[in-house]
């Protein structure tokens, strides 16, 4: 009878609470990746971005830990300690995604640690005085689809010795810039950004290479002053000549940080900067019409000031209109299209981008584009703005379509009241590459390589620079890689086992590898399937230019 | 990505700059090339101690209404500089050097700014800077290991009024040997507080202050003067476990749980432990993660008020986290409590309305919030949703017209109504004239009586130089000679002496006062008991009886102000 209670109490009980799922245990071990010695008292982390659920251990002397009760599910895990670059565990099928736990599951993860290097300096000016509060950091070139940039992985600020020290950095080539502007109640000469060890350009400076864990000291920079200019001009109405009124002129850096400046023009339209360094910026100008006819405006510009200059007239209009059609090959209307145009600046960056949407017969029409050198694509309205067309051609022309001229690999250059007609032809069924990436020095049967980074650039030289022209994809795990999107053309194919595929249009690189590489004919549609062969040429050469 | 979708051209071709074509006639539309006749700027940077000349100083002038329109020159090794072609206008002008303490320019005591004339040869304008001081040292764990990327901060205390607070004057991180730098310090008195903000993979550190104490009242304060580096200061940062808190917050009013926002402040500032919020679901339920132990003030903000509900709206409760997760704990939302009362006045007519302000105080002397209500004729009140705290009252003196403490009050016209002080203020018949009101976390009706009395005395003389002779515009401050007085705002004052040195404070509360000639223009040095302690020596004693004038003249000290700088850092 109890017996009977009980079976039923423990049922009733069961059926009321779900049993917790097994939890699952993860253990392993961290070393040195120089040494392979076991790093001792190292914190591991297991980390749930979901609840922010975070477990933390530490390793013993042998560099074992072990984490057990972990509820199953998807984690993050991360080892670091002092004087090493913190490491992740990263799925050998796919970078991104995470340390899965199933219920009872025992994982092993074990992780290798870089050793942190450092780089540290004293900063002084021209007279030899240090600089205090300046700004150090650290430039890494890396290459993000074919396109070269500068990241800032660290940065610092000098004391009152003008000392700095950059710590814990992974090993690498990095270039050292300096740059220190005047505090709003701070007192100073303005300073030309410098780069190790005393260059104001990016080309003319000296990269400095570390090794897993060395200390480079004596990284020292001279600031250079910068050379300081006074601009003056005016802004005038594009239409009638007369000043604008209220203009407000705002001066930045085009490439981001240093200082600001402004000034209010007088009533003439005219305005005067004074000691402002030599650079490229970014000018806003806000200004009203004197017949207050319509309402105040903002404008954009670009300026490079490279000496005193007395005669800088900004004149505000109404801006060009740019009209034309978009149309597919065959040369029917593509609606539900949006064509953009971008306004770049000499590192690649974006100023602005204008838009216009595409009518269902093909048209659109852009009015109010300020004055600029701006490059024309295609996006789909409405989705993913990631997603462009290819166009096979744009034909751009002012007066008469007999003078219309081929913009599709080049910019436009519009001015202060212009009427452009465009038409943009969109290619709806571009080519595809695809094929698999072979051990180049197997005797026998090649082994299928996952994971290598290939290029596919274009073989004309004149191209090869527009990335329209530049693919890139990482072989999968069966070694087998797709291209899409592909204009046609003649191509080079090249696998290279690097960070990124991109650095093989570096003009260092790039003569090197060129000889290196499989050629690729792509014809409008055609799918076109090429093996290739990592070979130890290959390899070799990657590893020479290691970022 | 899609903006990387470019083409690569050298755009090295920006938009083209088109010149202005200059018309061969006279053009109305032409820019105005404004007749500037620049002027120059000439001067001596010097070090304040010795008057050596500051090499290599930089000095920047900056015109005060485009402060993005600067000039700037370096001195040479004479800490002589030159500013040349300066259009005219109003600047501001700064001198800083690695080692010194940025200064701007002034003559005197006055930082009035320097106006340009057109073709003006400014000479003499001379900034004097004061040495810089430095505090390094490491930082390590328990395990005796460095602490990289750890936050060190320079604090010295602050008041405002008789408010301390606590002021960070620097900062530093310390590298990956644990070693940091604090630099460009003025000279005084600093507190040192270590703490680590998480980022790199860490354990939980519970903030430590110098030497190695939890809270800024046991913490040891190191002097520094200019020129001085105070090194090889060492700091341990102790592992502190976190816990977790998990409970509900409860309407009193419907007796269910209701949704609120809830955020946690440490109740020791000072000591810059974390603050953490979270928001309950609507069923009213809340899990906080990572709390470190310590005493917390909790700010509960009700979402969906029903309306007219008597429960306020913004509720300030308090928790301690000790040693363990917390899984039941219940925050009680109602309505506040009530204050009546009345105000009787003694010697003198009661105004027909007078403006009390509440102020209510965390542990740190911050405020949380400040209320005002105005009395009826009968001088009764009555304040309603009063919130649960430490709460001053501060009765105007001077009619509508709201009176800071340190204000220096003039003399009183004819006009004005007769001063008055506040004698005692009883809540519930308790006195509490100078601790404050405790309002309860419970809803309670609190009785409050505040009695004015007008019997002030009046306090007049006159303010001299070290010399003796008369001098204008002194400040001249009185202190209680009481130091446990000494905290409370009322029985400061401050005055300043007219053209020919003669000075008057009105409105005094009777009692026992020590009175000096103040060097400085800040409002709360005196407010330091280590500063009033050095100005006692200096200061003259005097008894205020009701209804009395009390006489006094003052000579001001010459050695004042350098041990003031000792305690007090420059702003």
């Amino acid at each position: 009878m109890i017996a009977l209670f009980i079976a039923l109490l423990l049922q009733t009980s069961a059926a009321r609470a779900k049993p917790a799922p097994a939890p699952a245990l993860v253990r392993g071990k961290i070393v040195a990746d120089d040494t392979n010695t076991p790093i001792s008292y190292a914190a591991v982390e297991l980390h749930r971005a979901s609840d922010q659920t975070l477990r933390r251990a530490y390793t013993d002397s042998a560099g074992a830990f072990e984490i057990s009760g972990v509820e199953p599910g998807n984690y993050m895990l991360r080892a670091g300690k002092t004087g090493f670059v913190t490491a992740g565990y990263k799925d050998p099928d796919d970078d991104t995604a995470p340390l899965r736990l199933a219920p009872a599951d025992t994982k092993e993860v074990s992780l290798r640690l870089a050793r942190g290097a450092v780089i540290a300096g004293t900063i002084t000016d021209t007279m030899g005085e240090p600089v205090n509060g300046a700004t150090v950091s650290l430039l890494r070139k890396i290459y993000s689809g074919g396109h070269a940039q500068y990241a800032t992985p660290s940065s610092g600020f000098t004391d009152d010795r003008g000392d700095y020290r950059l710590f814990n950095l992974p090993a690498g080539r990095y270039y050292v810039k300096v740059t220190k502007n005047l505090t709003p109640g701070g007192a100073g000469l303005p300073v030309s950004p410098t780069f190790f060890p005393a260059a104001r350009r990016q080309q003319d400076a000296a990269p400095i290479t570390l090794r897993a864990g060395e200390e480079r000291d004596g990284a020292n920079v001279t600031l250079q002053d910068a050379a300081l200019y006074d601009v003056a001009g005016r802004v005038i109405d594009a239409r009638t000549g007369e000043p604008m009124v209220n203009a407000y002129l705002n001066l930045m850096p085009a490439f981001g940080g240093g200082m600001m400046y402004n000034d209010r023009a007088q009533p003439d339209g005219a305005f005067r900067l004074r000691n402002i360094p030599a650079g490229s910026y970014r000018i806003n100008v806000s200004a009203g019409y004197a017949d207050r006819a319509r309402a105040p405006v903002n404008s954009t510009r670009t300026v490079e000031i490279s000496g005193n200059t007395s005669d800088l007239v900004i004149r505000i209009g109404a801006g060009s209109t740019i009209t034309g059609k978009v149309q597919s090959v065959a040369g029917a209307a593509l609606p539900n299209m949006m064509v953009l145009m971008t306004q770049r600046l000499s590192d690649g960056s974006a100023l602005r981008t204008t838009s216009g949407a595409v009518d269902p017969k093909g048209a659109f029409e852009m009015a109010g584009v300020e004055p600029g050198t701006y490059e024309i694509a295609v996006g789909v309205l409405g989705e993913n703005v990631g997603d462009v067309v290819m166009t096979s051609a744009v034909l751009a022309y002012a007066s008469s379509p007999s003078s219309a001229r081929d913009v599709t690999d080049s910019a436009v250059e519009i001015g202060d009241t212009d009427a452009l007609v465009l038409t943009v032809t969109v290619d709806a069924s571009p080519a595809t590459v695809s094929g698999k990436v072979f051990d180049g020095e197997a005797e026998g049967k090649a082994k299928a390589l996952p994971r290598v980074p290939i290029a596919l650039v274009s073989a004309d030289a004149k191209k090869r620079a527009i990335y329209r022209y530049f693919h890139a994809a990482t072989t999968k795990r069966d070694g087998s890689f797709e291209l899409s999107g592909i204009a046609p053309g003649k191509y080079l194919l090249i696998p290279w086992p690097a960070e990124d595929s991109g650095q093989v249009l570096d003009p260092d690189v790039f003569p090197m590898v060129e000889s290196l590489a499989t050629p690729v004919t792509v014809e409008h549609g055609g799918k076109v399937t090429q093996d290739l062969r990592l070979t130890r040429a290959l390899r070799t050469l990657a590893d020479t230019f290691a970022q | 990505m899609f903006f990387l979708l470019g083409l690569w051209l050298a755009l090295a071709q920006q938009v083209q700059v088109r010149p202005y074509q200059q018309p061969a006639r006279p053009n109305p539309n032409a820019p105005q090339q404004a007749d500037l006749k620049p002027a120059t700027v000439r001067g001596r940077v010097v070090a304040a101690d010795t008057g050596e000349p500051v090499r290599f100083a930089r000095v920047t002038l900056r015109l005060n209404a485009a402060a993005s329109t600067t000039f700037s020159a370096s001195a040479d090794a004479n800490g002589t500089y030159e500013i040349r072609n300066v259009d005219p206008g109003n600047y501001s002008g700064t001198a800083s050097k690695a080692g010194f303490v940025t200064r701007n320019f002034s003559r005197g005591n006055n930082f009035a700014p320097l106006q340009l004339a057109e073709a003006e040869e400014a000479k003499d304008i001379n900034f004097s800077l004061a040495r810089a001081a430095v505090i390094s040292g490491t930082v390590l764990d328990d395990r005796e290991e460095p602490v990289p990327h750890a936050h060190v901060f320079a604090m010295a205390r602050a008041y405002n009024g008789a408010q301390m607070t606590w002021q960070q004057r620097a900062q530093a991180q310390t590298d990956d040997r644990g070693q940091f730098r604090l630099h460009d310090i003025p000279a005084g008195r600093y507190y040192l507080q270590a703490s680590y903000m998480g980022g790199a993979i860490a354990p939980h550190y519970a903030p430590t202050l110098f030497p190695n104490a939890k809270r800024l009242a046991d913490a040891q304060s190191i002097k520094i003067t200019g020129g001085e580096e105070s090194a090889g200061i060492k700091i341990t940062l102790h592992e502190t476990t976190v816990y977790s808190v998990a409970g509900t917050v409860v309407d009193d009013t419907t007796g269910t749980a209701v949704a609120a926002n809830i955020n946690l402040q440490p109740e020791d500032y000072s000591a810059g432990g974390s603050s953490a919020f979270a928001n309950t679901k609507n069923d009213g339920t809340f899990r906080l993660s990572e709390v470190a132990p310590g005493r917390y003030r909790v700010f509960i903000n009700v979402r969906d008020m029903e309306p007219g509900s008597p429960t306020n709206r913004n509720v300030i409760r308090s928790l301690d986290v000790s040693d363990h997760d917390i899984d039941n704990a219940v925050f009680h939302v109602g309505p506040g409590s009530t204050m009546t009362g009345r105000v009787i006045a003694d010697g003198g007519d009661l105004p027909p309305s007078l403006q009390v302000q509440m102020t209510s105080r965390d542990g740190n002397g911050n405020p949380n919030y400040s209320r005002g209500f105005t009395t009826q004729a009968d001088g009764t009140f009555e304040v309603k949703d009063l919130n649960a705290g430490h709460v001053e009252l501060n009765v105007n003196s001077r009619g509508l017209i709201m009176m800071q403490p340190n204000n220096p009050p003039t003399v009183a016209p004819a006009t004005m109504p007769k001063p008055f002080y506040v004698r005692t203020i009883t809540v519930n018949n308790q006195d509490v004239t100078d601790t404050g009101v405790i309002v309860p976390e419970q809803a309670a009706t609190l009785e409050v009586t505040v009695t004015l009395d007008f019997h002030t005395g009046l306090v007049t003389g006159h303010t001299t130089d070290p010399s003796g002779n008369p001098l204008a515009n002194a400040t001249v401050a009185m202190i209680a000679r009481d130091p446990k007085k000494r905290s409370i705002a009322r029985y400061t004052n401050r005055s300043r002496s007219d053209a020919q040195g003669l000075f008057t404070i009105a409105g005094v509360i009777p009692g026992d006062y020590l009175i000096l000639v103040w060097p400085t223009d800040d409002r709360g040095a005196l407010f330091d008991p280590d500063v009033a302690a050095i100005a006692e020596k200096y200061a003259t004693s005097i008894s205020v009886s009701p209804d009395a004038t009390a006489s006094v003249d003052l000579r001001l000290s010459s050695e004042l102000p350098d041990l003031i700088r000792t305690l007090v850092p420059e702003p």
